[in-house]
């Protein structure tokens, strides 16, 4: 018995899965002029903010429902590092996207805000591939895990991911244990 | 002098009820309703029914996805040990840690709030009865003092409250989670039911039922049923689940005996040397800072475990200078909480087409089988049951997996794997030495002395975590789980289960206890404690039922002994 337990305690896997000691280096950019939102962020330095619009909506962009910028992402993840995030976790958001556009300034010349949508595509699959693939988790989140969580949280939250991608019923009135999934159509958003 | 006597009158009732969460909303019920005028006095704010600002919210109308600010969140630093008391949508409900200190000799979280209704909105509504292997615990194994009543005293009591309250459950006819009257259950889902048989088949009959929860059903006793919302804590405006705001004070209210004062601040019960009795309690207001008296033939303290032993403990005289109840030396002592939060969750193969509609307020409940019949644990006294629930994962599965862009859009746009998830509710034994006592150094946001806790599990509690782990990895397994994942918490405190217990504990005799059989302080019989703080011992089970049987039992003896003039 004591032998069965040990092996089912050994095999059991934890489901987020670790990252690797990625060092995301501090450096702060040098870039520059961005076009202003139409909002004033309150923590994401202005001349990132293009950049950031522009990954929330590769990671979840419109299409036949609505992308991250109808659901205001951005606005969304400015709020949370401001009022809710630590300290340290404000930093490496701050520093990561400005890597982010360092990165892709080395590589294409500009800032990510100002890529094609094939450029961006690129360098977020390099990002997400690592996360995918990762097998230990650091310490410190890397920055596109903060930034990809952010997105679908504050996009499924949202008024609109959660009623047009999403099925949304405030008041259901009734429970039904087990119902065909093509009667509800969908994932629910709560 | 004629008026003070005026005032004394005008601040006289038949019968007082400190507190107004479970206990207190259940003492005012029944006195009320047996003809006692009642005064019901509530050291937090006045909150009536359907004042609920947070209820019909929806996520993207809350701040920050519902999470405090990191600045609000300086004030609830002990409340947010839980990790999901406090939010936007709750925190009317929670007090302030930095107004309402306490001081840990070890840690103990005490999760509260003060108003109207205290701790019944608030609370998870899973409602069971003890039993008699409950009972007879302390008296077997020799742990704590035995329990002055058996199950047979309390039975008609859990009929009486349940029938009132609305509980939905299936009845199982198990010897250790005796049956009470019940709405009709709500359903398990596919998942569940395939654990359910699962379990049944390759464990003997171990039963997994579906949790029984005070929420109700149907339409009872003009409260409209549940919606499926699932946004409990936030107060019902559909009264659809039991709470003293919902249930037990509108009925109080219409005798037309009721009385209720907020920001009322029991801080002693007032003792009669001469009489051997209480006369009445003495307030301070919350808001004037006003000290007053208020009289009474009898006394139901209904404050919380917690801080009805602290009214005792500070209701100092010459008799009694350690407090009223304290003779026997165990006032104070025996804090007992559940240990929770071990146990495994893994994912269900299977029901791909298949999902479900509405969001249940409770889950399964998987009762007690260890140290039950036949079986019979040489390594831990006592037992636990599971709570538990199948789901198929949402969104919040996505960072990781399923990509980016169209891709993830679409893999979001269905709903994943379904995972079952279990966690135990252990026993804690009643140890002398886990206690409160008074702490006159800090004082509160009201200048009243605070507590502090010195309270610790010990190896029995740690021996039968490690069973109530390895047991749900192993049920999940034989229900076919893949990537079982076991939980084993190592921040686990006591206090985390909300369900402090046992520091004016009943008993057979003034010399083990504070309590007699009807829950009377032994050295002062006109005072009556009902909540937690009475509990001889935890059993495994939610508590707050056997507070409502206590209470309602109670008050039918206090009437009693008021028509024969012995209080």
């Amino acid at each position: 018995m004591m032998d069965r337990r040990e092996a089912l305690r050994l095999s059991s896997i934890l489901l987020g899965g670790t990252l690797s000691a990625a060092t995301i280096s501090g450096v702060l950019s040098g870039c520059k002029a961005d076009p202003k939102p139409d909002w004033t962020p309150a923590f994401i330095d202005k001349d990132h903010i293009q950049s950031l619009s522009e990954l929330c909506e590769t990671i979840l962009p419109a299409g036949k429902t609505p992308g991250a910028k109808d659901a205001k992402v951005d606005r969304f993840i400015d709020v949370m590092l401001k009022d809710v995030y630590k300290p340290e976790d404000q930093t490496n958001f701050a520093n990561g996207l400005a890597q982010l556009d360092i990165d892709a300034k080395t590589k294409y010349g500009k800032s990510f805000g100002r890529l094609s949508s094939d450029q961006r595509k690129e360098m977020v699959q390099v990002m997400d591939d690592e996360l995918r693939n990762r097998k230990e988790q650091p310490t410190q989140k890397p920055f596109y895990d903060m930034a990809k969580e952010l997105t679908i949280t504050g996009y499924c939250t949202s008024e609109e991911g959660a009623t047009k991608l999403l099925k949304y019923l405030p008041v259901p009135g009734e429970y039904k244990p087990c119902i065909p999934l093509s009667e509800v159509g969908g994932a629910w958003a709560i | 002098m004629y008026f003070n006597s005026d005032l004394k009158a005008e601040n006289t009732y038949d019968a007082i009820v400190v507190g107004s969460g479970i206990s207190g909303g259940w003492a005012a019920k029944e006195l009320t309703e047996k003809g006692l005028k009642v005064l019901v006095l509530e050291r937090g704010r006045m909150v009536k029914h359907g004042e609920y600002p947070t209820a019909a919210l929806a996520p993207w109308q809350l701040p920050n996805n519902n999470r405090l600010t990191a600045t609000e969140a300086k004030d609830y630093e002990k409340q947010l040990r839980t990790g999901y008391t406090v939010t936007p949508a709750t925190k009317h409900w929670w007090l302030k840690d930095t107004e309402h200190p306490y001081t840990e000799t070890k840690r103990f979280d005490w999760i509260r709030g003060y108003h109207v209704g205290g701790r019944s909105i608030m609370w998870g509504r899973h409602s069971y009865r003890h039993s008699d292997i409950d009972f007879t615990a302390n008296a077997k194994d020799g742990y704590g003092t035995d329990w002055p009543i058996r199950y047979k005293d309390l039975a008609p009591w859990y009929d009486h409250v349940e029938t009132f309250a609305g509980i939905s459950g299936q009845k199982e006819g198990l010897e250790q989670l005796p049956d009470g009257k019940f709405l009709p259950p709500i359903e398990m889902n596919c998942a569940e039911k395939k654990v359910r048989e699962s379990i049944a088949s390759k464990f003997n009959g171990r039963v997994m039922s579906v949790g029984r929860v005070a929420n109700l059903t149907q339409d009872h006793n003009g409260r409209t049923k549940c919606q499926f919302r699932n946004l409990c804590s936030r107060g019902c405006p559909y009264g659809a689940y039991f709470s003293s705001l919902s249930s037990t004070l509108p009925a109080a209210e219409k005798t037309g005996n009721l009385t209720i004062r907020p920001n009322s601040i029991v801080n002693a019960v007032l003792y009669d040397a001469k009489a051997k009795k209480a006369s009445g309690v003495r307030v301070l207001d919350a808001i004037t800072k006003e000290s007053m008296e208020y009289h009474a033939k009898v006394i139901f303290l209904c404050a919380s475990a917690i801080n009805s032993t602290w009214i005792l403990m500070n209701s100092v005289s010459d008799a009694y200078p350690d407090g009223l109840g304290s003779s026997s030396g165990e006032l104070g002592h025996n804090l007992m909480d559940h240990h929770f939060r071990a146990g495994a969750s893994g994912e269900i193969p299977g029901f791909e087409d298949m999902y479900y509609l509405g969001r249940r307020p409770g889950g399964i409940y998987l009762p007690r089988f260890r140290n039950v019949g036949k079986d019979k644990r040489s390594d831990y006294l006592r037992g636990y049951g599971y709570q538990g629930a199948a789901s198929r994962v949402g969104w919040q599965r996505a960072v990781k997996e399923l990509g980016f862009g169209e891709e993830l859009k679409d893999n979001l746009a269905v709903p994943g794997q379904w995972v079952m998830g279990m966690t135990g509710f252990g026993e804690t034994l009643p140890y002398h030495e886990n206690k409160i006592t008074m702490n006159k150094a800090v004082l509160d946001i009201n200048g009243q002395p605070t507590l502090t806790f010195d309270c610790e599990f010990k190896e029995n509690e740690m021996t039968m975590r490690k069973d109530m782990i390895t047991s749900a990895g192993e049920m999940l397994e034989a229900s076919g789980a893949r990537n079982i994942r076991l939980n084993d918490p190592k921040d686990n405190a006591p206090g985390l289960g909300i369900h402090e217990m046992g520091t004016a504990r009943m008993g057979t005799s003034p010399k083990n206890s504070v309590l007699n059989k009807h829950n009377q302080v032994w050295d002062c019989t006109n005072v009556y404690v009902t909540d937690g703080a009475a509990m001889a011992s935890a059993a495994c089970v939610n508590p707050s039922l056997t507070y409502m049987a206590l209470t309602a039992r109670a008050a039918e003896h206090a009437v009693q002994e008021l028509k024969r003039m012995n209080l």
